[in-house]
């Protein structure tokens, strides 16, 4: 499931897959490579 | 620990469809947890759209759906010319359904105003029928009716209604859990609820 989508659920073991570059944090392509930190950072600590 | 022990959680839901496919490579079970896609699972859909027609917050789209299922013989023409109609008039949904029976829609054949009148009169019977029900009930209720019924003959939409289903009985007995929920799941319960929190 997606990061976003795991809030608020618990699982004993958890894999956070592809924490790269441009994944995590996300750059999204339409907004010329601006990336948001702090939600990126606030979805990842859910995560 | 049973493979249900471990989550692996990305950042966009692309990510899952590559990672699904490693798993299925590898003979590991999975299963891709993703509500969104729950939302849009045939007949689920449709049950919602008709939910927020009935609670009032239906759009045009929704209107178009529910058509299908509960007025087939509608036609799109009909729904094209009441859209129309509906915008040049600045009604919403619900203003233009009753205002759609008293008054002639330019376009439209008597038969023709008939049948949508015929339709928006449906609409609120069940409206009536369904208001005062808790949300496990109204869904209950909504998907026993024949025409909806056919959407969840197959396995996979009464999986997904009984989640459904699941879902907003938990919610009800729990209201914390909105506060949980990720926002997809939340704006789909609201739809749920939309009847009961107006009043």
């Amino acid at each position: 499931m997606t990061m976003h989508a795991a809030k608020g659920l618990e699982f004993p073991v958890v894999f956070i897959a592809g924490c790269e570059d441009e994944l995590i944090p996300y750059r999204r392509p339409a907004e010329s490579g601006t990336t948001n930190f702090e939600e990126e950072r606030r979805v990842f600590y859910v995560a | 620990m049973s493979y249900a022990d471990f989550a692996v959680l990305t950042r966009t839901s692309d990510q899952l469809r590559i990672i699904a496919e490693g798993f299925e490579t590898c003979g590991i079970p999975f299963q891709i947890a993703s509500r969104r896609r729950l939302f849009k699972e045939s007949g689920v859909a449709e049950v919602l759209a008709l939910l927020k027609v009935l609670s009032g917050g239906g759009t045009y789209a929704d209107f178009e759906k529910v058509a299908a299922i509960i007025a087939p013989n509608l036609g799109r023409r009909v729904i094209a010319t009441f859209k129309e109609w509906c915008l040049k008039n600045r009604l919403c949904l619900t203003d233009g359904l009753s205002s759609a029976v008293r008054f002639p829609i330019p376009g439209l054949s008597r038969n023709q105003q008939r049948a949508l009148t015929d339709f928006a009169g449906r609409l609120s019977t069940i409206d009536r029928e369904t208001s005062s029900l808790t949300a496990k009930e109204r869904l209950l209720h909504l998907t026993s009716d024949p025409d909806i019924a056919a959407f969840f003959a197959e396995e996979k939409s009464r999986e997904a209604l009984n989640r459904i289903v699941s879902m907003a009985a938990n919610l009800e007995a729990n209201a914390e859990a909105l506060s949980i929920a990720a926002p997809c799941i939340r704006i789909p319960m609201f739809i749920i609820h939309g009847r009961r929190r107006r009043h």
